[in-house]
């Protein structure tokens, strides 16, 4: 196993005492809040959740860190409670059920749209046949939170195979075949904006 | 040289992998190449799964809002954590490291108790002819003679 970046921290936290642990805990918060609030963020499609998802993970690392034995990284063990605490945020406030592809997309307040629209980066807007960067965004957030999850983490967090199995106690041929029921599904949702893209192209000509 | 078709699926599930690798990696294996100048659908796919692996890759990172970590910390404070809190398998495992540790110290304090202590000799004064001296010593008694001298300043 390769030699953990965050080992004198740990170190730290646990050889010291009530100042070190906080001093540890405030480094760890610095170097990982961003990764666990954007992988919540993009998980759970909604940034309110986002921050609670983000709390609740690093007061779980704050509880439960005297039962982190380094038997994975500190960073795959993070990520394995941020991802358990946004099921958990989802089971909790089960709402609005993720459509099947080709059903309506899920309605969106305002200011959730407001935001993603904001959050979104268009580098190939003018490719009438591709597909856009906001249109991929929507598209991620009709998987499922299963496929979802595993494009997040390693497409966006650009984890390896094995640290997403490490991450979802899995193996890495599941989340090969995660990924490639992702880009299924993506296809699907996709395809048809294609189409739409292509004629209102050939219209415009 | 044509790509053999029933090696189709084996090269789709290739093309998969090689299409989540970046874009500026190093090319297609020559038989993936084939397959790819030879199966329009197989070209098709990698094509867009390229670039689709692309545009995931570069959806941007999202920042969490102002005010959270203060959020976080203020409720972090309310749940210290124990001092000496740990897990039933590190426990486990710290005995079991203590306990060979704990055996040898004992054996060590066994050992030191049982030294004898070294009794403090009793000085006996006793007087004796330079005679006496030289028939229980191996020295002669001229020798003798000048110790006592010596002695007696």
């Amino acid at each position: 196993m390769r030699p953990d970046p965050d080992q004198a921290l740990l170190n730290r936290w646990r050889a010291g005492g009530a100042e070190d642990r906080r001093a540890a805990f405030d480094e760890l918060y610095r170097r990982y809040h961003r990764k666990v609030y954007s992988t919540a963020r993009h998980v759970t499609g909604d940034s309110n959740a986002a921050a609670d998802v983000t709390q609740e993970t690093f007061l779980q690392v704050f509880e439960k860190f005297d039962t982190f034995e380094s038997r994975s990284s500190f960073s795959s063990w993070l990520y394995r409670i941020a991802v358990n605490c946004a099921g958990e945020h989802r089971r909790k406030h089960r709402k609005n059920p993720v459509p099947l592809p080709g059903a309506a997309a899920t309605p969106r307040t305002d200011g959730q749209a407001a935001e993603l629209e904001r959050d979104r980066r268009r580098p190939d807007a003018g490719d009438p046949a591709g597909e856009t960067s906001g249109e991929v965004q929507d598209a991620l957030q009709q998987l499922s939170p299963k496929l979802r999850t595993v494009v997040v983490l390693r497409y966006v967090e650009g984890l390896s195979y094995e640290e997403v199995a490490e991450v979802l106690a899995c193996s890495v041929g599941t989340v090969k075949s995660r990924l490639n029921r992702a880009h299924e599904a993506l296809e699907q949702w996709l395809a048809p904006a294609r189409g739409a893209a292509k004629d209102a192209s050939t219209r415009g000509m | 040289m044509k790509s053999d078709p029933a090696r189709h699926d084996e090269f789709r599930e290739r093309l998969r992998e090689a299409a989540e690798s970046a874009s500026s990696g190093p090319g297609l294996a020559a038989d993936l190449a084939r397959h790819v100048a030879d199966c329009p659908d197989c070209a098709e796919e990698t094509a867009r799964r390229r670039k689709r692996v692309a545009m995931l890759r570069a959806l941007p990172r999202l920042e969490p809002p102002a005010g959270l970590a203060d959020r976080i910390f203020a409720a972090s404070l309310a749940i210290e954590p124990p001092r000496h809190r740990i897990s039933r398998r590190r426990a486990v495992r710290r005995v079991a490291f203590a306990l060979p540790l704990a055996a040898a110290a004992a054996v060590v304090l066994a050992v030191l108790l049982r030294e004898p202590k070294p009794v403090p000799r009793e000085i006996v004064i006793v007087e004796a002819s330079i005679e006496e001296i030289e028939r229980s010593s191996p020295f002669s008694s001229d020798t003798i003679a000048k110790a006592l001298l010596k002695a007696r300043g």
